[in-house]
């Protein structure tokens, strides 16, 4: 017992008498969220050298707004994956979850769970604030499907049927390259933390403000989805915006004012891959976009 | 007053510590006053306070009643005497606890003191000349599963301050635990070995809150040891190593260095010689369970002092050494012989020599492998690793000799080499100050109960305030009486109006346990150290009474 007593007496002690050790003691100023680094992020990481940008042509972003309940959704998210196959590299499709209205929902959008169909809710906060403010915006979103190619406006719509996607995005892309990205992604799979570098450089003298925004998409994903009457399981939704580097659906500034052409401003951003995802099931899309206009300067596909 | 103070003590003791067998017992304690009246004189820099009179004053009370003891302190500073640390004001109680002692165990609730080992891993402790009470506001449990072997556990915050009558606690807790062992205690086939062995080890942690927003501050600091005593005849040697792990405060710059402490005690007794040579290495080993604390407060461990405390007043108040908190290598030799009587060298009574040199010095700072941007350790510091940057050198030699029945005289020599860039203690001199000192302390007994006892003191040197002289005469009418005069000359002062005389005179009164003592006069600033712990002392003016009593 009197042994019991003091066994029980020296663990309790050096139980009570913790420490606690730190290797990273520097807190780095940043926004970034450095815990997602696995190691000391002030001494050990190493921010990549951007060197000259070849790039001379001008990328489409194809946001097609869909639903699962949207019946008519699948031969317009077929289209766009065939614009997207036709121009590879070139054009990135973007399948956001989201209604024409307030809420950025619609019953196109509406889950169900707990039951055995349509169970799953593909919208996230960023689809939901993406689609409810074009929709308050007055720009043509009217219903699914519809999307927005570069997000260009033509008879005061930025929004068009799928059927206008392909001549659309034929213009954007000979249209002038006046800004252009690159971007480089470090992804450290123990933490899930992926960290993103964009250089946006200015290539022309040029007025305005400018925003960046990361989409982050989902490759594939296999579930329910209505197609011309007809409910079908594993359908194979493509490119799923996911969400947005930061949960910012419109991005942060680059720039604003009178901006000189060969002006490159780096910036630096931290995400998180969802639980279950790798970098295998997911991109990012990297774009910049003019705030007046909302219209779409260039945009990237980045893959980590 | 005794019987009130047990009731008092009793009645809130009684409800945890029921016994019927508490009966009688016994009451210990102490008192002491501390009276001044003070008055304004420019020319040595002494200020009165607006009071003019000061006071501090406590009284200890302790009761003992078998294996229960319980106890408390009474203080009070209205307001604190000069040169005392401000924050100590008002009355009120500023020490209590309850206590069991057993066989197999012991434990304490309220306050407490105690130490591990050397001390530099945890010793709580109280210095009232200081100023210098960190006691510990908690529980502590002391156990003796067999013979041979103790094991201590400490927890709780430490005092900080005592404002208004109140005591401040620290905001940081302190967690401790130590064992101990006796080998030959422990082992009985050992117990008759000449071969003494004991051997303890020790782990203390504090715990703060923190909220930075550029540094991950550790709220969680250890420090960790262990220690070995060996015996054997005359010859002894005791060793501490201690390690604490990161402990960024605003005394270090917030650096993450860890830090070491590690003492050697070797030496060798005999009848008529004494031999000690102590070996310390300190580095970052100022241990607080508040980090943004600076000062004499709040202090978990202690910095042990490897340079003799003089007692005579010119070499122990001009330039005393304090351990550098930030770090030092520090070795000491003390020989006392004493050259056998009857002897022509020894003389009639024999001859007491006491030789003490001791040296510290800055410690090397390697930083070859730091990269302080990203870990900020700004060097790694390792054990004796000592450069010649020269922190104190004190050479003293003292010749004490009774020459026959009524004469009794003692020379002493000191030598000192202060950095006064690493502890500074005069506004009047930068870097070195070198300074040679000579005391005569002569003795004549007069008659029987009557002694007369003069000092003459001289320090020379060429920098700070220059040379001075000291004299005393002491006067003792045993058992009850005694009257001094003391006089210090700042005659080398190369500012001859600041040439002055600190002129004291003292008169004593002894009777049973009391002491009552009245000085009145001026008394120059200084620095006053107990045990490697210094706090300055002001110029003074005026009337000191002190009292003390035991009981």
């Amino acid at each position: 017992m009197k042994e019991l007593f003091v066994l029980s007496a020296i663990v309790l002690g050096f139980g009570l008498v913790s420490c606690d050790k730190i290797s990273n003691p520097v807190i780095v100023q940043t926004t970034l969220d450095t815990s997602l680094y696995p190691g000391n992020f002030a001494g050990t990481y190493v921010f990549p050298t951007f060197g000259p940008n070849t790039n001379t042509q001008k990328n489409v972003m194809l946001e097609d707004f869909t639903g699962h309940k949207c019946t008519f959704c699948p031969p317009a998210a077929t289209e766009a994956a065939n614009i997207e196959d036709a121009n590879a590299g070139r054009v990135f499709v973007v399948s956001i979850h989201g209604g024409a209205s307030n809420s950025g929902i619609t019953d196109f959008q509406v889950s169900f769970p707990g039951t055995s169909k349509y169970y799953t809710d593909h919208t996230t906060p960023e689809t939901r604030e993406i689609s409810s403010n074009f929709f308050q915006m007055g720009v043509g979103f009217s219903s699914n499907p519809q999307g927005m190619v570069n997000r260009i406006t033509k008879d005061g719509a930025m929004f068009t049927n799928a059927g206008n996607w392909a001549p659309w995005t034929a213009e954007e892309l000979d249209a002038e390259l006046q800004v252009n990205i690159q971007a480089v992604a470090n992804y450290y799979p123990s933490t899930g933390g992926v960290f993103i570098h964009t250089e946006t450089e200015f290539m022309e003298d040029i007025d305005g403000e400018y925003n960046i925004v990361i989409y982050a998409i989902e490759n594939k994903r296999i579930d329910w989805q209505l197609d011309g009457g007809v409910d079908i399981e594993n359908y194979e939704h493509h490119n799923v915006l996911i969400g947005c580097v930061f949960g910012e659906a419109f991005g942060r500034l680059v720039t604003s004012g009178s901006i000189q052409a060969g002006t490159k401003i780096e910036q630096e951003f931290t995400y998180e891959v969802p639980d279950g995802l790798t970098n295998d099931d997911m991109h990012f899309i990297v774009f910049v976009y003019d705030k007046a206009t909302f219209e779409v300067m260039q945009a990237i596909k980045l893959e980590f | 007053m005794k019987k009130v103070l047990l009731g008092i003590l009793l009645g809130s003791c009684l409800g945890v510590f029921a016994q019927p067998s508490l009966s009688g017992g016994q009451v210990t304690g102490n008192h002491e006053t501390t009276f001044q009246y003070l008055n304004t004189d420019t020319i040595i820099g002494a200020f009165a306070p607006e009071q003019k009179v000061v006071m501090n004053s406590y009284t200890n009370v302790n009761y003992i009643n078998g294996k229960f003891a319980a106890g408390m302190r009474l203080e009070s500073y209205l307001p604190a005497i000069a040169g005392y640390p401000a924050f100590y004001s008002g009355t009120g109680v500023g020490y209590k606890y309850l206590q069991y002692n057993g066989d197999f165990v012991s434990f304490t609730a309220g306050n407490f003191y105690d130490q591990f080992g050397s001390g530099m891993i945890f010793r709580s402790y109280t210095e009232p000349a200081l100023g210098l009470d960190n006691v510990m506001n908690g529980a502590s449990i002391k156990v003796r599963p067999v013979n041979g072997i103790e094991l201590k556990g400490v927890y709780g915050r430490q005092r900080f301050n005592f404002a208004d009558g109140q005591v401040i606690w620290s905001e940081g807790i302190v967690r401790g635990l130590d064992a101990d062992v006796n080998f030959n205690d422990l082992i009985p086939s050992f117990s008759e070995s000449k071969l003494k062995i004991t051997a303890g080890a020790s782990i203390v942690s504090k715990y703060q809150p923190a909220n930075n927003d550029t540094l991950r501050i550790p709220k969680n600091v250890a420090a960790y040891g262990g220690r070995i005593s060996l015996r054997y005849s005359g010859f002894f040697m005791d060793a501490e190593y201690i390690h604490k792990i990161n402990d960024p405060t605003q005394l270090n710059g917030y650096v993450y260095n860890t830090g070491h402490g590690a003492l050697i005690n070797v030496g060798y007794s005999r009848k008529g010689l004494g031999i000690n040579l102590t070996a310390k290495s300190l580095d970052n080993m100022v241990f607080r369970s508040d980090r943004v604390v600076e000062g004499n407060q709040l202090f978990i461990n202690y910095l042990p002092a490897t340079s003799n405390m003089h007692t005579y007043i010119l070499p122990g108040t001009l330039y005393p050494y304090a351990p550098n908190f930030a770090g030092e290598i520090g070795y000491q030799l003390d020989v006392l012989y004493k050259i056998p009587k009857k002897t022509k060298l020894g003389g009639k009574y024999g001859t007491d020599l006491n030789l003490n040199v001791s040296v510290a010095t800055d410690r090397v700072r390697h930083t070859s492998s730091e990269n302080f941007d990203v870990d900020r350790i700004s060097y790694e510091g390792r054990p004796f690793d000592m450069t010649d940057s020269l922190f104190n050198f004190d050479f003293n030699l003292n010749i004490t000799r009774k020459l026959n029945k009524k004469w009794k005289v003692a020379a002493t020599y000191y030598h000192f080499i202060f950095n006064n860039d690493v502890n500074k203690v005069t506004n009047f001199a930068s870097g070195y100050i070198k300074s040679d000192i000579i005391v005569l302390d002569v003795t004549y007994k007069i008659a029987r109960k009557h002694t007369l006892r003069v000092e003459a003191q001289n320090l020379w040197t060429e920098k700070d305030r220059g040379d001075w002289a000291a004299f005393l005469a002491e006067y003792t009418f045993a058992p009850h009486w005694f009257v001094a005069v003391m006089d210090q000359w700042n005659y080398g002062n190369s500012n001859e109006n600041q040439r002055l005389h600190f002129v004291l005179g003292s008169v004593g009164y002894l009777t049973g346990n009391s002491r009552i003592a009245v000085s009145y006069g001026k008394q120059r600033e200084g620095i006053l150290c107990i045990g490697g712990v210094c706090r300055p002392v002001p110029a003074t003016n005026g009337l000191t009474f002190n009292f003390t009593h035991t009981f």
